[in-house]
């Protein structure tokens, strides 16, 4: 108790480690990411993996020693299509969850703390944004800009902002009332030190809930819009794309190379994030108990 | 209460207009015209084009376009559709009845599961029905919408004839409703299972709130059967954040549905957007916009009021 | 705060029913809205969408004169995208012509390989120096309400396509005639007496690009039903909501965008079917097959609606169906963008040598298909070898190096979405060009995207397909450099010219000069890559009989009237 006492703030991180190690999914959500982000950066390097070039006697064949996991329909290696469809669906994830946290943040920011009429247009645009099915957005918007990673990224995450700034929002709203605020104006400080010091800290835990399960949407968006035809384009692998062109009864019942191993990453992958982000919320809410 | 609903429906009238404007001047930024696919024909040549153009007014500026259309709408008439000559209202309304039957359905059934698996997994966490809820929010939350129907299909469609694949009724020409329902089965389960992904999650999490709050102790002290303190005092304030949830899941519960109605074939207001957006389909598009928002607009009314009603604590902010 | 939380408990179950119960009322409302309008769909199914409980009683009495069918024979036939617009002259659609041909009917029969057979039109001749076409219909012919179909029908469909103020899409079918384009009433054609009509050309023109091009297209429609509506008020009379034809299909009901219902025309006068009602569905290509095998389905569209090449094997193998794989006159291309500098004759002519036609159709089709090197199919009459352009790198290497190709330029492929084969022929083409040092980057997009983008130049190659035609003539307006579709923005009119001399000659052997040497020109000019033939994987029920001639079905005609179902 003394010791906690002293060291303050490390104990709370240490309290929040504490917890989060305690939960075994998250553990394991945690060690499956490491593995795959690993894999992803370092094994086409080590095993020389090419997931471009098409083998023309092996269209649609199956696994052998050569190709791992087969070929799919223009005889192009699975195994080394699915870990480059790694790289690209992380970043995907990653980088449209981190848009979304650096356009709404500042915007929930500035509507909560300001109020009056900055908060009403942000919050208008906020709910225009909400109020309308994103996959429709999103199809207008590719059409608009052409299929490519970036567009893909960009506008996925441009459409998350909504989630983030409402959450700082309210998180301002309930934060700006209270005591410790109302005495630091009065001690004289400025906006932006209160803003830093008091507010941010306190959103940062559902900011970080919110961008962890952000990512895990925004890698099934992006596969959603594969199947649609409209995201990620071949010869660039994705996972959502080699799930397209896997898109038949045959295909599902007699090469479940083509699309089972694909899918299932797919499935370990968003699941994984899911169980990071609950071991994370779990272990900074310390409301709870159990 | 009055002034709290005119407040929220100016509120409503503006991102209702703000809608629209987004959404016309992002497909005006589309390349192409609605034209471009009706002109593959060999036979087309630039002076039909242009007169079918003159037609349509498509040659006049977007904003003149909105406006005009705008005009008309206020005045009743949403226009006719570029791709298929009807008018638009005609066109939608065709269509969402299957949306709401298929999305309505979805979201009853969910929460039919949702709701007893949420509570009794919150009352008594690591049992059985808690591994259960978690398996299935979990799947629910990380398998894509597409690759569930696409399996679900192969299961039951091919491999078991259990459920027919596609469509909304069989071709025997009868219509009745046990048909839709049979056909709406499959369908129904993929969205279902994408719903209660985070469903599940949330009403677990906000029962365990709950659960904790002190006068669910005072029920209980109060010699409260366990049943009514459940569900009587503790799930009914656990359920806002639920309703909050699922307003939230209101849009997309009118038309954004998209990738389900494109692999059962649903004829629902998704497809029709898709095709429209394809076929760059402006009164389509806008008009099925403006559905979509009036929809939102209502729906986001009613949990709001929804909301006043579970917690007095709101109405009388 | 305990005190309100109880009173929650207490008066809650009651608020809570009736705002819920309100919530409801008001999304069923919102749903069902003037869903009464439409007598023609299925208005009891979109009328109970909100969820109230419906009643069978109202589902069954909204489809205009449904007759209890559960006796009667249905053949279902399922494509894979919808119809679009009623209005025959509105629309270029394949799939909303499969629709039409069932409701009205054509004047002749088409056949894949270039002959016809009469259907509205018994017999037809054209005079000595080509210019007057006479043509006397099937007096059996009758419309289905029973009114026979007359030439003042042709006559009035005519006009009506092609008038100015119409402003139709489908008004260039009557371009070839004279007094086209002058007036609502100028077109050169007219009634002889009640079963002759009569077209005048406004040059001498060949009769069977008559047929294959210009009346492949047009749908006659009953005068005296529509006869007495101004031209401004046609596209709003309640007549397409409840249309009636001449053909073998009686319109019925429709769910739209999902399936369309027919009842047969028992007393149609090319033969009476034998099955009572017929259904087109709508099915995505990856639900094709399990329809057919669970029955849902009894037979494909074939153009529009054909298995995909990975359903075909296990398609074959099953018993309760009938499998072909059917050779068409459809192609797909490459259309190269001549106006760009870099991409003079000589580099295009390279370009084609670079591409491995051979992989696309052994491999990537699976053989189900045929090579391309020009668009008229090697089966043909027509046909010159010369066009041929066989896989060869160092030559490719050679012609690219004497056009001036010096890789600095990494080429725009434009690919649209929606054709998977095409999609991935692309990526092997692209592997192609680079084996010979031509760097390509492909952007895909949406077809109406990618169609604007195409003709506006924005791009290098561009993928594209085209439906075909037995009649040779069938790609040569795309390289009239004045023409909406000169999609390789040509400026050069050789090539135009010579395909253009085809049709004004009036025997195969005058033909075939004119058609050999455009195919000449075509071989060495490469406006456009041709690419493959793609065979239409073709299926259905083995309960199906008398459908004989499925290749004909790609120039946008069935006859259902001969099909069977046991």
């Amino acid at each position: 108790m003394k010791e906690d006492k002293i060291n303050g703030r490390s104990s709370y991180l240490r309290d929040v480690g504490k917890r989060f190690f305690a939960h075994k999914l998250a553990l394991f959500g945690l060690i499956m990411l490491i593995l795959e982000i690993g894999i992803v950066l370092f094994l086409p390097a080590i095993l020389h993996l090419d997931p471009y070039s098409m083998d023309i006697m092996a269209f649609g064949a199956a696994p052998s020693p050569k190709h791992l996991l087969g070929c799919d329909d223009t005889g192009r290696d699975l195994f080394a299509r699915i870990v480059y469809g790694g790289r690209v669906s992380l970043t995907v994830g990653l980088c449209s969850a981190v848009i979304s946290v650096l356009v709404g943040v500042p915007l929930g920011l500035l509507a909560g703390y300001f109020r009056g009429p900055i908060e009403t247009v942000i919050m208008r645009c906020a709910d225009i944004f909400m109020s309308f099915p994103s996959m429709i957005l999103i199809l207008v918007l590719a059409s608009v800009f052409g299929q490519s990673l970036f567009t893909v990224t960009m506008v996925i995450g441009v459409l998350g902002w909504p989630e983030f700034a409402r959450l700082i929002y309210s998180s301002v709203l309930s934060v700006r009332e209270k005591d410790y605020v109302e005495s630091a104006r009065a001690i004289g400080a400025k906006d932006k030190e209160i803003i830093v010091r008091y507010i941010l800290p306190n959103s940062f835990s559902p900011v970080i809930i919110a961008f962890t399960f952000r990512t895990a949407q925004a890698i099934i968006t992006e596969s959603a819009l594969s199947f649609l035809g409209m995201g990620v384009q071949p010869p660039t692998a994705s996972w959502g794309n080699i799930l397209y062109y896997a898109q038949s009864i045959s295909i599902l019942a007699n090469r479940p190379w083509a699309w089972l191993p694909t899918g299932i990453v797919l499935v370990i992958t968003v699941l994984s994030i899911n169980f990071l982000g609950d071991g994370i919320r779990d272990a900074l809410d310390t409301k709870m108990v159990i | 209460m009055g002034k709290y609903i005119t407040r929220r429906l100016m509120i409503g009238i503006v991102t209702f207009f703000g809608i629209t404007v987004l959404v016309y001047f992002l497909s005006s930024l589309a390349p192409g015209t609605p034209l471009e696919m009706l002109f593959m024909d060999p036979n087309a040549s630039k002076e039909s084009v242009q007169q079918v153009q003159a037609r349509l007014g498509l040659d006049q500026p977007v904003y003149m376009q909105y406006l005009h259309w705008l005009g008309q709408m206020l005045q009743g008439n949403m226009g006719k559709s570029y791709r298929t000559g009807h008018l638009v209202w005609a066109d939608i309304s065709e269509r969402i009845g299957p949306t709401l039957l298929l999305t309505m359905s979805s979201l009853v059934f969910s929460l039919i599961i949702t709701v007893p698996l949420g509570i009794m997994s919150a009352y008594k966490p690591y049992s059985v029905w808690d591994y259960v809820s978690s398996g299935i929010s979990f799947i629910g939350a990380a398998i894509p919408n597409f690759f569930a129907g696409l399996v679900l299909i192969y299961l039951f469609s091919v491999r078991i004839r259990l459920f027919p694949s596609s469509g909304m009724y069989d071709a025997s020409g009868s219509r009745s409703i046990g048909m839709m329902l049979y056909h709406m089965f499959l369908p129904m389960l993929v969205l279902s299972l994408q719903q209660m992904g985070g469903l599940i999650r949330q009403m677990r999490g906000s029962m365990l709130e709950v659960l904790q709050d002190d006068y669910v102790r005072t029920a209980r002290a109060k010699g409260c059967l366990e049943p009514r303190v459940l569900i009587h005092h503790a799930m009914r304030n656990a359920f806002a954040p639920v309703l909050t949830r699922i307003g939230s899941m209101i849009p997309f519960l009118v038309g954004g549905a998209v990738v389900t109605e494109q692999i059962f074939a649903w004829p629902g207001l998704g497809s029709l957007m898709v095709l429209a957006i394809n076929s760059r389909d402006y009164p389509v598009i806008m008009g099925v916009t403006v559905f979509i928002a009036l929809a939102v607009l209502i729906g986001n009314t009613i949990v709001d009021l929804l909301y006043g009603l579970l917690d007095p604590r709101i109405r009388y902010n | 705060m305990k005190k309100m939380t109880t009173r929650i408990g207490r008066c809650g179950i009651l608020r809570k029913t009736v705002a819920v119960s309100l919530s409801v009322a008001m999304i069923a409302l919102t749903g069902c809205g003037a869903s009464g309008s439409s007598g023609t769909t299925a208005a009891g199914s979109s009328a109970n969408g909100g969820g109230a409980a419906a009643s069978t009683a109202a589902a069954g009495t909204a489809a205009a004169g449904n007759t209890a069918s559960a006796g009667g024979k249905t053949i279902t036939m399922a494509m894979v995208s919808a119809w679009d617009n009623m209005m025959p002259f509105d629309t270029t659609s394949a799939y909303s012509d499969a629709i039409f041909d069932l409701i009205y009917d054509k004047l002749v029969y088409l056949k894949q390989d270039g002959t016809y057979y009469g259907r509205l039109a018994e017999s037809w001749e054209m005079n000595s120096d080509n210019t007057v076409l006479t043509i006397k219909l099937n007096q059996k012919a009758k419309w289905q309400d029973g009114e026979p179909v007359t030439a003042d029908d042709v006559v009035f469909t005519s006009l009506l396509y092609s008038s100015p103020t119409m402003a139709t899409a489908r008004t260039n079918q009557f371009n070839s005639f004279a007094g086209f384009g002058k007036g609502d009433d100028t077109l050169q054609v007219k009634a002889l007496d009640t079963y002759t009509v009569q077209f005048t050309c406004a040059e001498p023109t060949n009769i069977d690009f008559l047929m294959f091009t210009k009346f492949r297209d047009v749908y006659i429609l009953p005068k005296h039903l529509l006869g007495n509506i101004p031209y401004d008020k046609i596209r709003d009379s309640d007549y397409w909501k409840n249309p009636v034809g001449s053909g073998a299909c009686i319109y019925d009901s429709q769910i739209s965008g999902e399936r369309m219902e027919f009842k047969a025309n028992k007393d149609y006068f090319m033969g009476t079917p034998q099955w009572d009602r017929f259904v087109v569905r709508v099915v995505p290509t990856p639900n094709l097959l399990s329809g057919l095998l669970n029955g849902e389905i009894d037979i494909l569209a074939g153009n529009v609606g054909s298995l995909q090449l990975s359903d075909w094997a296990m398609a074959q193998s099953n018993k309760d169906l009938v499998c072909s794989s059917v050779p068409s006159v459809a192609y797909q291309y490459m259309a190269i963008n001549t106006s760009k500098p870099y991409l003079n004759d000589k580099v295009r002519q390279g370009i084609n040598y670079a591409i491995n036609r051979k992989v696309i159709v052994d491999n990537l089709l699976q053989g189900q298909g045929a090579i391309a090197y020009g668009p008229i199919p090697s089966d043909s009459k027509y046909y010159n070898p010369v066009i041929e352009a066989p896989y060869d790198v160092n030559k490719a290497k050679a012609l690219l190096a004497e056009g001036g190709w010096d890789g600095s330029h990494t080429l725009v492929m434009s690919v649209p979405t929606g054709n998977t084969v095409r999609e991935q022929s692309a990526t092997i083409i692209q592997q192609n060009l680079a084996d010979v040092g031509v760097k390509c980057q492909i952007e895909s997009a949406d077809f109406a995207t990618h169609l604007n983008k195409v003709r506006k130049g924005d791009y290098d190659l561009g993928f594209i397909g085209s439906g075909g035609s037995p009649d040779p003539s069938e790609c040569v307006i795309n390289f009239n450099p004045d023409h909406l579709n000169n999609f390789s923005h040509l400026s050069d009119w050789t090539v135009y010219n010579t395909g253009a001399a085809g049709q004004n000659a009036f025997t195969f052997e005058d033909r075939k000069v004119c058609y050999d040497k455009y195919q000449e020109e075509l071989s060495k000019q490469v406006p456009f890559a041709f690419l493959y033939f793609t065979n239409t994987l073709f299926a259905s029920r083995s309960n199906i009989g008398g459908v004989t001639d499925v290749q004909d079905f790609s120039q946008l005609n069935r006859d259902v009237w001969n099909w069977t179902i046991k």
